[in-house]
């Protein structure tokens, strides 16, 4: 098995169910059966062969998945990149990781060209490409060691890094969450996380494996309460999973939690930051007899703990813990003295086991155990928590930042001498300050909007710019971020 | 209302709401939002909230498209649609 069968043994089991239901067009599994193979004739015609990769950069759509599916027919290695994102970070990413095709649309293609970066072969496509005769190309059967796709996500030092997943890791975590789920081919899961983004992972390939559907959430309606929940209904979505900020935006700015109930909803998972535990209260309530799961893990790891909310959870007014081990892995606790944490300790996440990424791209393999930088508690029941992070890396509305990634795009322009920057609240209402000393007249944050922007995903341009003569430092001449905060910023928890 | 005065307002709840209140910004109702970092998902949603309830439309999730949101344009456009035509 691999993530390419699972959608070939659907459309034989069952070829004429709905498999996909984007913003551009329904298909059944047989339709993207077909599609995908079209895609790896056109993907072939363009020079992929088994392990290059693929990047794709198109919005949300039933193309997009065909032309993963493409890639994985040929055992290539795709790479989804963020529709939204700037042509030049695109550009960057297909260079880094040697891409031998960019799969995207024309309007898209022109901003590629025009960005003068350079560039791989394109593979333009306006829309599902229709079947040209030519009859499917023998299967590839991928070892599974062989990587399925690459992840980018933040990069400390200003360059995003690859995570690559292989065969084994995805499927370790598939198998794992479609039986936790219970999933069968009368499921509908809602996709809401962009394909970049590992919770998609879990709506594809779970739905694939089952048969069931998966109805894509376009991305300009990510953050819109009532459209969600109007999806939620009008799609009889049964299986939901997404960030907690966007579900307390459903239930706080939508009707979440309020008339109707979804009837067909079944189950809810969510991961990516910490839920806040009032409305999580108010889900339990409402959704009486939906199963709630907590899922955790860095996109190193995929999913590697669990933890199902339960009535005693949310009355204790304490987040819920992010659960124990899942996905085949096995996961404790170091201590900052190097030993495994005790019950009632603290120590930083560490994950062994399948689900543990092959490695980044260009920097080896990874060896051993991942440390995860999350830093958690031991609970009694063997349980843990989690209690924070022990470098620099920030969550907004649940998209992985690292700060320094930020700094380091600023710090480029020309009107910025040095920069922090810091997260100002969290959850919906988190917003990214930059805090600048000016190399001479100060800069308008239009202007470093433009700047970030060309260079940055949309999640990672600052909200507003702070110009001070000098950034505080720590006795080792490091930015101190705490003092920046306490100066500049209202107390947390004074803005709404 | 007419386009000039839908543009006028957008613009300046933009500038309120997203630009730290600059007036003196270089803006036109052209500028593309998206591609310089003004519109993110949740300035988007926050936009679309603003003119369903300043002018009494229902942004449908079929209008949260991105050409819908591309310039200032474009969103007084998709405004007037949806107010002369509800299912739009």
């Amino acid at each position: 098995m691999n993530l390419a069968s699972l959608v070939r043994d659907s459309a034989r089991r069952a070829g004429g169910d709905l498999a996909v239901a984007g913003p551009d067009r329904s298909v059944t599994y047989d339709e993207l059966d077909r599609a995908a193979d079209t895609l790896a004739h056109l993907l072939r015609d363009k020079g992929v062969r088994g392990t290059d990769r693929v990047v794709i950069w198109l919005d949300k759509s039933v193309v997009a998945v065909a032309a993963m599916q493409g890639a994985l027919r040929l055992s290539a290695v795709y790479v989804p990149v963020d529709g939204s994102g700037p042509s030049r970070r695109t550009a960057r990413i297909a260079r880094g990781c040697s891409a031998t095709v960019i799969v995207t649309d024309s309007r898209r293609a022109a901003e590629l060209r025009e960005s003068g970066e350079e560039l791989p072969g394109l593979l333009v496509l306006d829309g599902l490409p229709g079947t040209d005769g030519r009859p499917p190309l023998p299967v590839e059967q991928p070892g599974p060691d062989d990587l399925a796709y690459i992840l980018y996500t933040s990069g400390s030092t200003g360059e995003p890094k690859g995570v690559c997943i292989s065969q084994r890791n995805a499927l370790a975590f598939v198998e794992w969450a479609a039986a936790e789920i219970g999933a069968t081919s009368r499921d509908r899961f809602a996709n809401h996380a962009p394909f970049g983004f590992d919770l998609s992972v879990l709506d594809l390939y779970v739905a694939f494996r089952a048969g069931a559907s998966v109805h894509l959430v376009p991305s300009e309606m990510a953050y819109a309460p009532q459209q969600l929940c109007a999806f939620l209904r009008t799609e009889r979505i049964t299986v939901w999973y997404s960030v907690p900020s966007v579900l307390i935006l459903m239930i706080r700015d939508g009707d979440l939690c309020e008339g109707a109930r979804p009837p067909w909803l079944r189950v809810l998972l969510f991961a990516g930051e910490p839920f806040a535990v009032d409305y999580l209260a108010l889900l339990h309530r409402y959704l009486e007899g939906v199963r709630l799961l907590n899922l955790y893990g860095p996109t190193e790891t995929n999913v590697c703990t669990f933890h199902e909310v339960t009535a005693e959870d949310v009355a204790g007014g304490e987040p819920v813990p992010i659960g124990r081990a899942c996905s085949g892995d096995e996961v404790w606790a170091l201590t900052p003295g190097g030993r495994r944490a005790a019950v009632g300790e603290e120590g930083e996440l560490v994950v062994d086991g399948p689900t543990v990424m092959a490695g980044y791209w260009g920097r080896g393999a990874q060896e051993g155990p991942y440390r995860t930088g999350d830093v958690v508690r031991v609970r009694a029941d063997g349980v843990f928590e989690y209690r924070g992070r022990l470098d620099h890396m920030v969550k907004v509305r649940g998209h992985r930042v690292e700060l320094g990634e930020i700094e380091a795009c600023l710090s480029r322009h020309p009107a910025v001498g040095e920069v922090a920057v810091l997260v100002d609240g969290s959850g919906m209402a988190a917003r990214i300050v930059a805090v600048v000393v000016p190399a001479g007249p100060p800069p308008g944050l239009l202007a470093l909007k433009r700047h970030c922007a060309e260079r940055l995903p949309r999640y990672m341009i600052p909200d507003s710019v702070l110009t001070v003569a000098e950034l505080p430092r720590t006795r080792n001449g490091k930015t101190d971020r705490q003092a920046l905060r306490d100066t500049l910023l209202q107390p947390s928890g004074s803005r709404t | 209302m007419e386009l000039a005065a839908v543009i006028e307002e957008i613009d300046g709840y933009i500038r309120k709401e997203f630009l730290e209140g600059d007036a003196s910004v270089e803006l036109t109702p052209s500028s593309p939002l998206l591609e310089w970092g003004i519109l993110n998902s949740m300035n988007t949603t926050r936009l679309a909230a603003f003119v369903s309830e300043r002018y009494d439309v229902t942004v449908s999730p079929k209008a949260m498209r991105t050409d819908n949101f591309r310039t200032i344009e474009n969103v007084a456009h998709m405004v007037l649609e949806l107010r002369d035509r509800p299912e739009a």
